[in-house]
């Protein structure tokens, strides 16, 4: 009798569990947990056109963003151009001989990229600029 | 051949643990998945520094190496004698077993289609882990993956995932996106059948833990993410199973597979390091049933020396310090600032998902509830859960990140690193191991 009183109020325990279990299970279906696209598959496609115009290693500049541009966005593309391109070091600098500068980026008035010209440019937007003189 | 590369070291520590282990099947397979996947990220790790890149040299004394431990398993496992099972009380609760059944399906659908839509995870696992896989994987020599000019990326973290994820890359030749997911995946799995396993009664009282594991959401979907906080939850849940059950048997060598854990863990993320700090300390001061606190704490720490050797090598002498790093004045005054704390208790409320409010919810319902079965055993898990608690509390009062910010954006993934090993110590005290011998006397384990 004690043994059926002890299960009874342990009842309790599984039949919570079970319950926000479902509910949980239940919002990951109808609203799953991450984006429906894959933008890193993306970015990774169209970060991966610019390496037959960088160095094989070694550190490549990044060109950050001017004041105003969506911070989020812009580090999700800085990150995923490192991803991309590893084993390159991608710096958030203008020193380097090679600068990314990625789509969306008005360069014709950014006095950073003096002294630069574009190597190449690929269909997404992005573009490799190189120093004149080394 | 990623499969092998994957299966040879599970095997390996499932052979290993067999006649150590009495527990459940599921237990022992969840710990021969931990254990491999720990113990591959490690020895690649030395492999890593004598070859000093993931190529097919790397590869084929990676399989030599995994192949001769497998095989020396194999024949210790033939000359062990392989205890009997101890009798099963009569199943009841068959429903959460069927619920348990019904859910995990459904989670596995989504984490197939998950990672359909999302193949590379969330942004840290792509940021950060699946990155330094890359690097790990595409480099020349090793030393540039942990460049400190890798700033952004975090180049301090421990490196045993992302080992893990480069040293299967080599083994399929390629950098494959369904490898990092497939160990994700498996990390879920083995933490689950972990927590499971640790419920002696019948298999029904192992699916409370199971539906307990589903019941947090931002668990079961991090699995998605890639990112290293499941394997670190499975470490400390794996970790904890052992050392009690070892405490508890007084055996050494279980405590000591505790110890290894802890230190696979250490491995993992840097709140490992942590853990291994509160481990030790709760075996000395909580206490142990039938081993002599000096005696359990000995064998742990001969578990757990090898690769916390080599984590202290890597954050000492190759690691780049740590963004929260500070002088030690700086971090006593933040201390000592009532402010700082008052803001961490506020923004933790206000972070903190309805996931995981109704999930502690739930637990502090059912602790309540189980308040007369709570036995050393699930209050020495339930301590190591409560201290590292408090020192995530004190890292967010010391942060040199804006305050908010880190509690807002890292709140929920500490918690995915705790849930499993507080959803043990209630399933502990749920299904009574502690009281339940794991193996009655008269088998004789060796």
């Amino acid at each position: 009798l004690n043994v059926s009183r002890r299960r009874d109020s342990t009842a309790a325990v599984p039949a919570s569990f079970a319950a926000l279990a479902i509910v949980v299970t239940a919002i990951g279906v109808w609203r799953p947990p991450l984006p429906g696209h894959d933008v890193v598959r993306q970015l990774d496609r169209e970060f991966r056109q610019l390496l037959p115009h960088l160095p094989r290693t070694g550190v490549v500049g990044y060109l950050a963003p001017s004041e105003g541009s969506d911070v989020a966005d812009e580090q999700r593309l800085f990150y995923a151009a490192q991803f991309s391109l590893a084993p390159l070091v991608i710096v958030r600098r203008q020193e380097p001989e090679f600068v990314i500068v990625p789509r969306g980026h008005a360069v014709q008035d950014d006095p950073r990229l003096a002294g630069l010209f574009v190597s190449s440019t690929t269909s997404a937007g992005h573009r490799v600029y190189r120093r004149l003189t080394r | 051949m990623a499969a092998i590369g994957l299966g040879l070291p599970v095997l390996c520590v499932w052979l290993a643990l067999r006649g150590r282990l009495p527990a459940s099947a599921a237990m022992r397979a969840g710990l021969a998945i931990a254990g491999g996947l720990g113990a591959a990220g490690s020895v690649a790790t030395v492999l890593l520094v004598l070859i000093g890149r993931t190529d097919r040299m790397f590869v084929a004394v990676d399989a030599l190496l995994w192949c001769s431990l497998t095989g020396a398993a194999f024949l210790s496992t033939r000359r062990r004698s392989v205890p009997v099972a101890p009798m099963e009380r009569p199943r009841r609760r068959r429903w959460a077993s069927a619920v348990f059944a019904v859910l995990a399906c459904v989670n596995v659908a989504m984490l197939i289609t998950g990672y359909i839509r999302a193949p590379h995870g969330a942004w840290d696992a792509w940021a950060i882990w699946n990155l330094r896989a890359r690097f790990l994987f595409r480099v020349e020599d090793w030393h540039e993956a942990v460049s400190a000019a890798l700033v952004a990326t975090h180049p301090d973290y421990p490196l045993l995932l992302p080992l893990n994820i480069a040293r299967l890359w080599a083994w399929h030749g390629g950098e494959a996106a369904w490898v990092p997911a497939l160990a994700a995946f498996l990390f879920g799995v083995a933490t689950v059948l972990v927590v499971m396993g640790a419920a002696r009664d019948s298999a029904a009282d192992g699916s409370v833990g199971g539906l307990a594991l589903l019941a947090a959401g931002p668990w079961i979907w991090e699995v998605l993410s890639q990112c290293a906080d499941i394997p670190l939850g499975l470490f400390f849940a794996a970790t904890l199973a052992l050392m009690t059950n070892g405490i508890r048997r007084a055996d050494a060598s279980l405590v000591a597979c505790a110890g290894v854990a802890s230190s696979f863990a250490a491995w993992t993320k840097n709140e490992g390091l942590l853990f291994v700090v509160i481990v030790a300390v709760v075996v000395l001061l909580v206490g142990a049933d039938r081993m002599p606190r000096w005696r359990a704490l000995a064998a742990w720490l001969a578990g757990a020396l090898p690769v916390l050797l080599v984590v202290a090598w890597y954050k000492l002498s190759i690691a780049p310090a740590n963004d929260l790093a500070q002088p030690l004045a700086d971090a006593w005054a933040k201390l000592m600032d009532p402010s700082r704390h008052f803001l961490v208790v506020k923004t933790a409320i206000a972070a903190a998902a309805p996931w995981w409010i109704a999930a502690a919810g739930a637990w502090l319902i059912a602790a309540l509830v189980l308040r007369r079965r709570w036995d050393a055993t699930a209050i020495r898990i339930a301590a190591v859960v409560l201290l590292m608690l408090a020192g995530y509390f004190v890292v967010y009062v010391v942060t040199t990140q804006s305050l908010e910010w880190h509690v807002n954006t890292s709140l929920s993934r500490l918690s995915v690193q705790l849930w499993p090993s507080a959803v043990l110590a209630l399933l502990v005290a749920y299904s009574g191991a502690a009281a339940t011998p794991m193996v009655p006397p008269s088998t004789g384990v060796r």
